[in-house]
């Protein structure tokens, strides 16, 4: 039986040019580096570890299928993230469309209640160690709705612009802007929360 | 304070205005408490999220994981259905054009029929036009003096002048 060479010190340019020609080993070593990156993403904008697991590996077909395409004017797993990301985007819309979320809609476009909301003027993440920072952003982002927490994902995550935001999500540069303040405004108000329920 | 200045704060924040409006917009931020607290906020609320992104790891194993992905990328592709997709989208492609053309001609067609009818005198009575019970209106035009009137006017008015010579008629 044959024994897979050892490329786990080839560098990705390189592992890339040899599953462009159809080296699957390579490939499966590109999966090997970035799988914990990729399912990341997609369960940062799925909220559900079984679909975020699916849509990582369809990525990863298609990202074999495509990767002629791959030219290597970003690195390949930031060309990676973004077929994940616009894979997570497709069924985000699926699902929307069987959900009635017309009041929901209405109040995230004229603001609802973040609007409302007084201004955080005090750091809620002052002091906190790293881990729990993460654990409280996760838990805050989990939180917000499914547009708010996309545009935040892909501004602050895959620091993309507010055009390429729009372009992704289908929609006005305004309502990228929107969302976004909204969402920043209800993340900071949550944060708030759980620093208050930490001191009582 | 608006929200289009609360998004220009913003479009400040992440360098999305241009050197000259978010020089505009440093000086208002500077002489307005209330866009300060607000921009103090949005900023810790980018700083937080951008710094504060969870590591997660995958729950599979990788042989298991990648199983799936091989599965896939050697699974034969369906040649056949590929094949009639291309020829209804090559027929597509060709009927489209030729059914706008199709239109294209018809109406000009149409159109060029409407306007050798308007030759005809009598043609520019029939134009006239019943706008509602309250307005009226008679169009006339003329091909050889190149003209086109309109004439709008109002029912009720004009049922009045035409009931009075009737009366006259009666007393007479």
């Amino acid at each position: 039986m044959a024994t897979q060479p050892d490329k786990s010190a080839v560098p990705d340019q390189k592992l890339v040019r040899q599953a462009q020609r159809g080296d699957m080993i390579a490939f499966e070593e590109l999966v090997l580096r970035h799988r914990d990156k990729i399912f990341a993403r997609a369960f940062s904008m799925m909220r559900n570890e079984e679909e975020a697991v699916d849509l990582s590996q369809e990525a990863w077909v298609k990202g074999w299928q495509r990767l002629k395409q791959f030219q290597g004017d970003s690195s390949f797993v930031t060309w990676m993230t973004r077929i994940v990301i616009n894979l997570c985007l497709d069924q985000l819309r699926k699902q929307k469309r069987h959900r009635m979320e017309s009041i929901e809609m209405m109040e995230e476009e004229s603001g609802g209640v973040e609007r409302q909301m007084p201004v955080v003027q005090v750091n809620p993440t002052a002091g906190l160690e790293r881990a729990e920072l993460r654990q409280r952003i996760d838990k805050a982002l989990g939180q917000l709705s499914m547009e708010h927490r996309t545009v935040l994902i892909l501004h602050e995550f895959e620091e993309l612009e507010y055009k390429e935001i729009a372009k992704r999500m289908q929609c006005s540069i305004g309502t990228v802007m929107s969302r976004l303040f909204y969402a920043r405004r209800k993340m900071a108000n949550l944060l708030a929360g759980f620093k208050r329920e930490e001191l009582s | 304070m608006k929200l289009e200045s609360e998004l220009n704060l913003q479009s400040y924040l992440d360098g999305e205005l241009s050197n000259r409006q978010a020089r505009k917009t440093a000086a208002w931020i500077a002489g307005d408490q209330a866009a300060q607290q607000l921009l103090t906020e949005l900023t810790m609320a980018k700083t937080a999220v951008c710094s504060g992104e969870l590591e997660i790891k995958l729950p599979e194993t990788r042989e298991f994981y990648w199983s799936k992905i091989e599965r896939e990328i050697l699974r034969p592709q369906p040649i056949q259905p590929k094949q009639r997709l291309g020829f209804l989208t090559a027929w597509r492609r060709f009927l489209v054009p030729l059914a706008g053309a199709a239109m294209v001609t018809f109406l000009t067609i149409y159109t060029f029929k409407i306007y050798d009818g308007a030759e005809d005198p009598q043609r520019h009575l029939a134009v006239v036009e019943n706008l509602s019970e309250h307005t009226g209106a008679y169009s006339f035009r003329s091909q050889s003096e190149k003209m086109f009137v309109v004439w709008v006017y109002n029912r009720s008015e004009e049922a009045i002048p035409e009931a009075e010579p009737a009366d006259d008629m009666i007393e007479q």
